[in-house]
């Protein structure tokens, strides 16, 4: 809400800097977001020029007399709207005005000019005849120089009677607090927070004798709790006083004519949203508060025909709808300058509807803006009485008013303990002090114990104790209210996904994997970026419905696109080799593969594992790495990156289970489908890894040695645990290499499982460190080599007893995949 | 004989002593004293002609020669082993030259400054909750005391997936979900991504890290909110940071506050990164609703609570001076270096 100070001032005798009412709104809760300065130069005073001749030396130029009340001044001017008898702004020598013409001289940044005592090709000038521009005044005013009212006093400072001048406020207005979205509900909590009086309005009645013309009536209570209607005659539109001009400008709105003004005017005095009609252009009795009909249309003030959704609250007259109730009036009824008979419409619109409507409709009205809030009741009538005020003063006759619909009722009161503020403030005040507070803002209270609350009818806020807490925590300030240490009290909360997730971050960062942060909401581009590879993207995704721009299309089903997307800005811009992480969560349809797959093991509403599957929606936690290498370091039979980077996927699984877990091949659609693997814990897949497929790598200009992983949190344990300690070696063990000859099909993982499994007492551990295919080995076959770690618990190893061990392993090797010793 | 011992013996210390290297010492030491054909060895190999009566008195002679030759290829080993440490104590590395590249990672700003807000929270007992970003109506709005057709809705532009399903636009919800789960009394932060439909500009985006910190126990007060709230503000920013508490409306909590904290480039007297007014937005907090309470079915007149939320991109942004959102999830390696 943009608030001139002038303004407030017809309320609040408020004569303290811009700055002070800023900090006074502001702690109470209306903040102000910007103090505008507005350009007033000074000197200027209102002239009548009196004379106005031909210039001895110059065609263009006139040389005027002009009365400025204490002298007269001989003026020289090159306007052409100017005569004799006119009222004009005059800039007194020395005053500093904006150049004419300065293009943005309204907002402030105007080239400057003085004015100087000066001689006009021989004539002698003292001062000057300003335009609108030259004053920085908006461009509603005429081009030429500003022809003030008649009434206007000479001699006296302009800006005091242009009503203008001060700054404005751009306050932020809470959305609980319908009532300060007007000059008046800022002017009380000023007041209150200045501590000084407060000016209530005294708009007279209004009311004629003559019944009106034009009736009222609502057909539909679900959207129009309150109508009042009015009807003047006699109406001399055209523009605006300047003063009036000027008021809007400052509050940011444009002036139109006269009687348009007068509703903008009075909604942000007031608050309360009117609408005037063309009385003559209403068909029927009058006019009707209900709901549109499936079908319905109205041609809006901005000329564009709106189809309405059956059930928008709409005002019509006896051919249709003639407006968007509270929201946008019609093209058909409107006052025009030629209005000269108006029916004045003062409603209260049930503020859901309205909200709905304008939602639906997309237009965000000031009216709009105060309606949905619920205004209430009692403001129809204040806003009519203001209304009124202005129309009489353009020459309109007032009729009777029609009222109808609910009618105000007693004011309400809300009980308050005052033992309950002090408990919920933390304060120790007393009774008296809390009602002394809360008074200058129009709350009366009597009581002790508890103490009896009359809300004022503007503050429909105001609802229970809770808020009257809020009352006297605002009044006397939350500056007041003593800080106290807060320590929690014993409890038993479950931290553990959020502890997961960090040691797992922590881990890989000491891995060298460096952590980015991505949008998790993704759309076209992202898609256009992984389909450029060829492969196809996730194919069911969780979509949504109101995107604001392509990029907002879905959430994403994988943290890899986006890791992908950023690694392939480093790769050009870092050292190889590179290596990146994210974790958050991801999401799928409950009818993808993914979330069938999980179903089984997840119950709705619980998320002991962090995967939720409510809502339609199956999200759980992951966490992508990607690594990337200057050079692919893989012959036919080993990829020395690919086991890099799984130890190190073995390391972070370790961090949390203690365990590095159990490998096995595994292909997937994004990895090359012979270099991609699954980690198993307890027979749970909790990391897959492998080498990019070449042509993803491609399409993000990584190169060929990239490599990927992707852990499933739900499926890791939480956090370590606690491992019994194993019996240190007493006695040196040994290890014996060896490398045996299979079929190509056997995995290295079988081969170890095989050595485990042999029975050997002495057998300590295997490992696999070499793989060789070629020629010699011959086709269809590979040689494994394997470490194998021997020991005894009561005493040191013999060669014999190693030899003996070792055998017994080849033999079981042989024996499980026809295995023999490489030559 | 013994003139042999005594030959040997004398050539051998002189020898020693002029040895230069550590393996022409090795191979002295073979030559002279190694187990098959050391020249010790053969003299000795004579020990076996002699009388008998001879025999013990040139062992004691050969075994003192033997001594004496082992100790002075000890004193030569000592003389070469020093030397070498002196010669290599003699050298200078420039220890300014730069260093090699760093082993490790880094986490990003946005945990390293969740990991701080955390250690505030875990010191005054807190924990640390999670929850889903898909949500429900209900838990975004309803049970935080915003109904339908609510207008404060407008402030929280929702992305929606379907009817009553959407993207959070706080992680209030986890408020509720905890106190579903848990009775009271409780103390929780809950951190987490949110979404508002919102452009991507240099002072918006439309996601963005929350954390939450709610506390509900009997006899907390607005005092302790702004005691907890002022003290974490001092945590993050510095000691002589001030905390500024303005009314402000949040259907789910009242009274209600948003919280300031004073400028740190001009210590509050106002400049061009607080936009004049020297104060710094931080979040809004307020005294848990006890409509929010009773949803949660906790009884309000026994329990009350604080509530405060607040942007993690906020707090990195006035703690480093950070003055475009992008930046964090632009993830240029030059920006994030310099937070590893």
């Amino acid at each position: 809400m943009r608030a001139p100070i002038s303004w407030l001032k017809d309320f609040v005798a408020a004569d303290v800097p811009a700055q002070t009412i800023a900090e006074v709104l502001t702690a109470r809760g209306l903040t102000v977001d910007d103090i505008v300065p507005q350009p007033t130069p000074q000197h200027i005073v209102v002239g009548r020029i009196e004379k106005l001749e031909r210039h001895p030396n110059a065609d263009r130029l006139l040389v005027g007399s002009v009365d400025v009340g204490r002298e007269k001044l001989q003026i020289v001017t090159g306007a052409a709207n100017v005569a004799a008898g006119n009222k004009v702004p005059i800039a007194l020598v020395g005053a500093s005005v904006f150049e004419h013409g300065s293009s943005d001289a309204a907002a402030g940044h105007g080239r400057i000019k003085t004015i100087l005592k000066s001689a006009l090709r021989g004539v002698e000038s003292n001062g000057m005849m300003c335009s609108a521009t030259e004053l920085a005044l908006p461009g509603e005013f005429d081009d030429g120089i500003l022809i003030m009212e008649d009434s206007a006093p000479v001699g006296e400072d302009f800006w005091r009677v242009a009503r203008f001048g001060d700054a404005l406020l751009d306050v932020d207005v809470p959305a609980n607090r319908p009532d300060c979205l007007s000059i008046i509900g800022l002017a009380r909590e000023l007041a209150a927070g200045l501590k000084v009086a407060w000016r209530e309005p005294d708009y007279p009645p209004g009311i004629g004798e003559a019944p009106s013309p034009l009736g009222v009536e609502i057909a539909d209570p679900s959207v129009c709790r309150r109508l009042l209607g009015q009807t003047f005659t006699g109406l001399r539109g055209g523009r605006s006083p300047m003063w009036m001009t000027l008021r809007l400008h400052a509050a940011g709105v444009r002036s139109l004519n006269y009687l348009v003004d007068v509703s903008n005017f009075v909604q942000i005095e007031t608050a309360q949203p009117l609408h005037f009609y063309d009385a003559k252009l209403v068909r029927g009795k009058g006019i009707v508060a209900r709901a549109a009909r499936a079908g319905e249309k109205v041609v809006t003030l901005d000329g564009v025909e709106r189809e309405l959704l059956e059930g928008t609250p709409v005002i019509a007259d006896g051919e249709g709808v003639v407006g968007v109730a509270g929201i946008f009036g019609g093209v058909r009824s409107a006052v025009t300058e030629k209005t000269t008979d108006l029916f004045l419409e003062s409603p209260n619109f049930v503020g859901a509807r309205i909200r709905r409507a304008s939602l639906a409709l997309g237009l965000r009205t000031e009216g709009a803006a105060r309606h949905e809030k619920n205004l209430p009741l009692e403001l129809p009538e204040l806003g009519r009485r203001a209304a009124a005020r202005l129309l009489m003063q353009a020459g309109g006759r007032p009729s009777a008013v029609v009222d109808v619909g609910e009618k105000p009722g007693a004011p309400r009161t809300i009980s308050a303990r005052p033992a309950r503020v002090n408990a919920l403030l933390g304060s120790d005040y007393t009774a008296q002090q809390m009602s002394a507070a809360i008074a200058p803002i129009g709350l009366r209270s009597s009581g002790g114990a508890s103490l009896k609350v009359e809300i004022p009818w503007w503050r429909i806020d105001l609802a229970d104790e809770t808020d009257v807490v809020e009352e006297v925590a605002r009044a006397l300030g939350y500056d007041g209210i003593k800080e106290r240490p807060s320590v929690a009290s014993p409890q038993t909360i479950d931290e553990s996904l959020f502890d997961q997730e960090s040691a797992l971050a922590q881990t890989l960062a000491t891995l060298g994997y460096h952590e980015v942060v991505t949008l998790a909401l993704q759309g076209t581009r992202v898609i256009a970026d992984w389909e450029r590879s060829g492969l196809p993207f996730w194919p069911k995704l969780v979509g949504i419905t109101n995107p604001l721009s392509d990029e907002q299309r879905f959430v994403r089903p994988s943290l890899l696109p986006g890791v992908l997307t950023i690694a392939a800005r480093w790769w050009k811009k870092t050292p190889a080799p590179l290596r990146l992480f994210e974790t958050g969560h991801i999401f799928r349809p409950l009818d993808s593969e993914k979330a069938k797959c999980s179903a089984g093991a997840l119950a709705p509403g619980t998320a002991p594992d962090g995967a939720y599957s409510e809502n339609g929606v199956f999200e759980w936690p992951s966490l992508c790495g990607v690594a990337a290498f200057a050079e692919l370091e893989a012959d036919a039979a080993i990829d020395r990156h690919l086991l890099a980077v799984k130890g190190e996927v073995e390391s972070v699984i370790t961090t949390l289970a203690g365990t590095p877990g159990e490998t096995t091949q595994h292909p997937r659609f994004y990895f090359h489908p012979g270099a991609a693997g699954n980690v198993t814990l307890e027979g749970k897949v909790v990391a897959k890894f492998g080498r990019l497929h070449p042509r993803l790598a491609r399409a993000y200009e990584l190169p060929e040695a990239s490599y990927a992983f992707v852990l499933y949190l739900e499926n890791l344990p939480k956090t370590r645990p606690v491992l019994p300690l194993k019996a240190l070696p007493r006695f040196p063990g040994t290890k014996r290499d060896l490398a045996v000859v299979v079929a190509e099909n056997v995995s290295a993982a079988d081969l170890m499982q095989a050595a485990r499994g042999a029975g050997v007492a002495t057998f300590e551990s295997v490992s696999s460190f070499d793989e060789y295919r070629g020629p010699q080995i011959g086709a269809g076959k590979k040689s494994v080599a394997l470490t194998v770690s021997l020991r005894k618990a009561d005493g040191t190893i013999t060669d014999a007893e190693a030899d003996a061990g070792l055998r017994v392993i080849i033999e079981a090797l042989r024996e499980k995949f026809g295995a023999h010793l490489r030559e | 004989m013994s003139d042999q011992l005594q030959q040997l013996e004398n050539e051998v210390i002189a020898r020693a002593a002029a040895v230069t290297s550590l393996d022409d010492l090795e191979a002295l030491r073979t030559e002279v004293l190694g187990r098959k054909g050391g020249r010790l060895s053969l003299v000795m190999a004579g020990l076996a002609k002699m009388p008998p009566a001879e025999r013990a008195a040139f062992g004691r002679l050969a075994n003192d020669a033997k001594s004496r030759i082992e100790s002075a290829l000890a004193d030569a080993r000592s003389r070469l082993e020093n030397a070498a440490v002196e010669g290599s104590l003699a050298r200078t590395y420039d220890v300014t030259l730069t260093a090699g590249p760093p082993r490790t990672g880094s986490v990003h700003i946005l945990r390293r400054t969740l990991d701080d807000v955390v250690a505030f929270f875990r010191s005054r007992g807190f924990a640390i909750v999670t929850g889903p970003e898909v949500e429900t109506e209900y838990y975004n709005f309803e049970a935080l005391n915003i109904p339908a057709d609510h207008p404060a809705r407008e402030g929280l532009d929702t992305f929606y997936l379907d009817p009553g399903t959407l993207l959070r636009a706080h992680t209030s919800p986890v408020q509720m979900r905890t106190m579903e789960a848990y009775p009271p009394p409780i103390a929780i932060l809950a951190p987490g991504k949110c979404y508002r439909r919102d452009s991507l500009d240099a002072r918006h985006s439309f996601q963005f890290h929350q954390i939450e910190g709610l506390q509900v126990d009997r006899g907390i007060t607005f005092g302790h909110l702004k005691g907890f709230v002022s003290d974490l503000c001092r945590h993050l920013y510095g000691e002589n940071r001030r905390t500024r508490f303005r009314p402000s409306y949040f259907p789910f909590t009242e009274p209600s506050a948003e919280v300031d904290v004073s400028c740190g480039v001009c210590d509050g007297n106002g400049c061009r990164t607080c936009g004049g007014s020297g104060w710094l937005e931080m979040g809004g907090s307020g005294m848990v609703h006890p409509n929010v309470l009773r949803m949660a079915k906790y009884d309000p007149e026994i329990f009350t609570g604080w509530a405060f939320g607040l942007g993690v991109e906020r707090i990195a942004m006035v703690r480093h001076g950070i003055d475009d959102i992008r930046l964090f999830v632009e993830n240029d390696p030059a920006f994030l270096e310099q937070f590893a």
